[in-house]
C-alpha cells in the first residue's frame, strides 16, 4: 500500500514511511479535532482561541512539511485577523480538503 | 539510561518525540499538559525535560519556573520545544531553560534533539547551555507577535486587577492564579500552581468551598460563598463561577476579595455609629438628673451653717452633700459623653495636666490602693500644645492613668509617654488614623490586659470589669472616648491578656503657648447688699433653689416661669439683676427672653443658667452681654461669685 507521496514526505524527514505513516494518522485525527474547534470558536467569536487552533496544526504541518498546509494555515490567520469570513471559510474547507487527501493514503 | 520526560500538547509531537528518544534507548515519560507533567514529576525525577511554551493548564514558561523552585528538580535539563520562543527573544531569563529548539520539520528537529541528547550522554551539556538550535528557520514571526500582544493585553487585565482570579481544573486543582490572588493566598506562585485550592483553607472551610465548586459545576451557574472565609488572617469572599466550553477543558474560575479592611472599617462605623446613640440617650437623662440633683447638692449648703457643732444632723447631711456631688460627677460625665457641649477652646498644655494630675490627692489615694505600681513619665519639653477644653482633658488623662494603674494586681509599672509625632501614612489600629502631625500620648501599663471580646466594647457607658464603688462611675472610658472626639483626636489601643495594655491618644496639634494658670482666688464676700433679683426658670424647684440660695446671701430675690412673665415684670418693676435658664419649655429659651428684655432694657444685668455646658445658644447670649453662665447644678459659691461680678461689672463695657 506504499504511496509515492508518501515515500517522497518520510524520505524528505529522514523517516521510515511507516513511523510517517503514523505521525501522519495523528496528525489528521488532531487537525479535524482542532477544525472543528476552530469553527466553534469562531462562532463565539473567541479570535484569541481560534488564532491558536490554527497556529497549533500549522506547526504540526510544518513538523511533518506539509507545506500547502502550513501556507493555508498562515493565510487562515491573517484573515482571521482581519474578520474576512469569505476567505476564513474557503481557507478552512482548502485545508480540510487536503487533510482527507492526506487521510485517503491511510 | 537517560530519563526523559516530554511536554507537548500536540499528541503528534510526544510520538515523535518518544519514537526518537527510544530509539536511543532513554527511558520516555510524556505529558499533555503542564499539569499532567507535574504530576509525573511527583513520582519521577527525569535527567531531561523537552517542554513546549503554548499548552493548556499551566504553560510551559510557568511549567519551567516550577521546577526551577522545587530542590528535588534541580539537576534537570530543560529543553524548550517552540516555535514562538524567536519572539520571546529567546529569553533563558523568563524560561529559566537550558536550551531552546526551534519546532520545524521533522528532520531538522530529530537532528538538534540527537546532539542534545549526545552531548548529555557525554556529561557535556554545559557546551551547549544556552544555545539556540533552529532560530534561522522561524518563518511565523508576524502572527505569533500578533497572538502574544492580544495575550500580554489579558495579562496585563489580570495583572493589574484588585481581585484573586484563580482558575481551577479537576477536583479544586489550580493552574492559574494573577498577582491578587497569589497575595490573597500568601504564597508564591510556584507553590500555587498545581495545588489544591480547598486544601488551602482551614479544615473547617474545605468542605464548604468544595461543595460550592461542585453545585457551580453542576448548575453551571456561578455561585458566592454565604459566609466570609479567613486565610492568612485575610477575611475573603470567595465567588465561584464555572466556565464550560464545548471544546475547552471544563475549568472554574475563583474570584478572590479580600475584605479585612472593608470588615474593620465596618466596624469602626458602627461603634462609633453606637458611641453617639448612647450619647444622645445620656445627654438626656442628664439633663432631667441634672434638675433632680439641684436640690441635694444646694440644700445642705444652706442647712449646714444653720446647725450646731454637735447637732446630730450634721453627719447625715454632710454625707448627703458627698453623695449628690458623686451624682453630679455621673451626670457631668454623661453630658460630656452627650457632646451638646461644646468644650472651651483655649490652648492646653498636655504635660502640665499630666503633672497637675500626678500631683494630687485623688492620684495619692489611687496610688495608696496600689503601692507596689511604679509610675513613670517621659514627657517631651517640646510638646506642642492643643485646642480644647483643660477639663476634659484633664478628666481624660485622669481616667486613663487611674485605669492603668488599677489594671494591676500587684507590682507592676506604668509609663506615660508624651510627643510630638509626625505620621507620613496613616495608621490602622482600632481606628484609622490619618496621616498628620501630631501631639502624642501613651500611657502603658503591665497589668491584666483587655480580653478582644471587651475590646470591642471598652468604650461603652457601664462597662466595666472594675468593683463599683472603690473609683469611677463606670463611665470613664466613655468620657475619653467622647473628649477625644470632641477634640477632633484618634485613639489607638494594644492590649495582650495578661500582659498589659498601651493606649495612644493622638490629638491634631496646635502651636500655641497655653493659658496661664489662673491666680488661685482669696476667700471673698458672696454678701449681697440688698440688690433685686429676678429668677426665670420653668422648673418651680430650680425657682426655689435659687430664691433660697439668692435670698440666703443677702439679696431681695422674686422668681417667674417663663420668658413671657419675665418681660411683664421687668416692665412693671425692673430688677437690677436677671438669672436666666437658657432650656425652657414650652415658650421662648433663654436666648429670646434675653432679646426681648433688651429691647425693654438695655444692657440688663443677667447671668445665664444652664445644665449643659456652653452651647452657641448661650455663646450668643454672652455676646449680647449677659457674661455670667453657671451650670446647674450649682453651688452657693459658683452662684454668688457669678452674680457678684455681673453686678460689679463696669456698665457699657462687655
Amino acid at each position: 500500500m506504499q504511496n509515492t507521496e508518501i515515500k517522497e514526505l518520510a524520505d524528505r524527514l529522514n523517516l521510515e514511511p511507516e513511523e510517517f505513516r503514523e505521525l501522519l494518522a495523528l496528525f489528521v485525527s488532531s487537525t479535524r479535532e482542532e477544525i472543528g474547534q476552530l469553527r466553534e470558536a469562531l462562532s463565539e467569536n473567541n479570535l484569541e482561541r481560534a488564532s491558536q487552533l490554527v497556529h497549533s496544526f500549522k506547526g504540526a504541518a510544518v513538523n511533518l512539511g506539509l507545506n500547502e498546509i502550513a501556507a493555508h494555515g498562515e493565510k487562515l490567520q491573517a484573515a482571521i485577523k482581519n474578520l474576512e469570513d469569505i476567505d476564513i471559510e474557503s481557507l478552512i474547507e482548502k485545508v480540510l480538503y487536503e487533510i482527507e487527501r492526506l487521510a485517503g493514503y491511510l | 539510561m537517560e530519563k526523559i520526560l516530554v511536554v507537548d500538547n500536540h499528541p503528534m509531537m510526544l510520538k515523535f518525540m518518544s519514537d526518537l528518544l527510544e530509539k536511543k534507548g532513554c527511558e520516555v515519560f510524556t505529558a499533555l499538559d503542564g499539569l499532567s507533567a507535574l504530576e509525573i514529576l511527583e513520582n519521577s525525577v527525569p535527567d531531561v525535560i523537552f517542554l513546549d511554551l503554548v499548552m493548556p493548564n499551566i504553560n510551559g514558561e510557568k511549567l519551567c519556573q516550577i521546577i526551577r523552585s522545587r530542590p528535588e528538580l534541580e539537576k534537570c535539563f530543560i529543553v524548550v520545544l517552540s516555535a514562538i520562543m524567536a519572539e520571546k527573544g529567546a529569553s533563558f531569563d523568563v524560561c529559566n531553560a537550558d536550551v531552546f529548539i526551534a519546532k520545524g520539520p521533522f528532520d531538522k528537529l530529530s537532528a538538534y534533539v540527537s546532539s542534545v541528547i549526545n552531548h548529555i550522554e557525554q556529561g557535556e551539556e554545559e557546551k551547549i547551555k544556552g544555545h539556540v538550535f533552529g532560530g534561522e528557520d522561524l518563518f511565523e514571526r508576524e502572527i505569533t507577535k500578533e497572538l502574544l500582544a492580544s495575550k500580554k493585553h489579558y495579562e496585563l487585565t489580570l495583572n493589574n486587577m484588585s481581585e484573586g482570579l484563580v482558575e481551577l481544573v479537576e477536583q479544586s486543582t489550580i493552574v492559574f492564579a494573577n498577582p491578587a490572588a497569589l497575595s490573597i493566598l500568601g504564597k508564591p506562585e510556584e507553590q500555587i500552581l498545581s495545588a489544591d485550592f480547598t486544601g488551602l483553607f482551614k479544615s473547617s472551610d474545605q468542605a464548604l468551598i468544595l461543595g460550592r465548586i461542585a453545585e457551580a459545576k453542576s448548575t453551571g451557574k456561578e455561585t458566592e460563598l454565604d459566609e466570609l472565609v479567613e486565610i492568612d488572617s485575610k477575611q475573603i469572599t470567595i465567588k465561584i463561577v464555572p466556565v464550560s466550553s464545548q471544546n475547552s477543558h471544563h475549568t472554574t474560575l475563583v474570584i478572590l476579595r479580600d475584605v479585612t479592611q472593608e470588615k474593620k472599617l465596618e466596624a469602626q462605623l458602627q461603634r462609633a455609629k453606637k458611641m453617639e446613640a448612647v450619647g444622645t440617650l445620656a445627654g438626656g437623662v442628664a439633663h432631667d438628673l441634672n434638675n433632680v440633683l439641684s436640690a441635694i447638692v444646694t440644700y445642705p449648703d444652706l442647712i449646714l451653717p444653720q446647725l450646731s457643732e454637735g447637732s446630730p444632723l450634721r453627719r447625715p447631711i454632710l454625707t448627703m452633700r458627698e453623695s449628690g456631688n458623686k451624682a453630679v460627677a455621673i451626670v457631668q460625665d454623661l453630658l460630656t459623653l452627650a457632646r451638646r457641649g461644646v468644650p472651651a477652646k483655649m490652648t492646653v498644655d498636655i504635660n502640665r495636666i499630666i503633672t497637675e494630675f500626678l500631683n494630687s490627692p485623688e492620684y495619692s489615694k489611687i496610688k495608696s490602693y496600689h503601692p507596689e505600681v511604679e509610675v513613670t513619665t517621659r514627657l517631651d519639653k517640646d510638646l506642642l500644645n492643643l485646642t480644647g477644653s483643660p477639663v476634659h482633658l484633664s478628666k481624660t488623662i485622669m481616667n486613663l492613668i487611674s485605669n492603668a494603674v488599677e489594671a494591676i494586681e500587684n507590682k507592676g509599672n506604668v509609663e506615660i509617654i508624651t510627643e510630638n509625632v509626625f505620621l507620613d501614612n496613616p495608621i490602622t489600629g482600632y481606628e484609622t488614623i490619618p496621616a498628620g502631625k501630631y501631639i502624642k500620648i501613651k500611657i502603658s501599663d503591665t497589668g491584666a490586659g483587655i480580653s478582644s471580646r471587651d475590646m470591642e466594647r471598652v468604650f461603652e457607658p457601664f462597662y466595666t470589669k472594675k468593683k463599683m464603688g472603690r473609683s469611677g462611675t463606670g463611665l470613664g472610658m466613655s468620657v475619653v472616648w467622647g473628649t477625644v472626639k470632641d477634640h477632633d483626636g484618634y485613639i489607638d489601643i494594644k492590649s495582650e491578656q495578661n500582659s498589659g495594655t498601651a493606649i495612644t491618644l493622638y490629638f491634631p496639634a496646635d502651636r500655641r503657648e497655653a493659658e496661664p494658670e489662673q491666680p488661685p482666688e482669696a476667700e471673698e464676700d458672696l454678701k449681697g447688699s440688698g440688690e433685686s433679683i429676678l429668677v426665670v426658670d420653668d422648673v418651680r424647684e430650680q425657682r426655689e433653689i435659687a430664691y433660697t440660695l439668692l435670698a440666703s446671701l443677702g439679696y431681695h430675690v422674686d422668681a417667674v416661669a417663663g420668658g413671657k412673665e419675665a418681660l411683664q415684670y421687668l416692665r412693671e418693676k425692673g430688677a437690677d439683676l436677671v438669672i436666666l435658664d437658657m432650656i425652657m419649655e414650652p415658650g421662648m429659651d433663654g436666648l429670646e427672653t434675653y432679646q426681648e428684655i433688651l429691647k425693654i432694657n438695655p444692657g440688663q444685668k443677667a447671668v445665664i443658667v444652664s445644665g449643659f455646658s456652653e452651647s452657641y445658644r448661650v455663646r450668643e447670649v454672652r455676646q449680647l452681654g449677659a457674661e455670667e453662665f453657671i451650670k446647674k447644678p450649682y453651688s452657693l459659691k459658683t452662684m454668688g461669685r457669678a452674680v457678684k461680678r455681673e453686678l460689679h461689672k463696669k456698665v457699657g463695657g462687655k
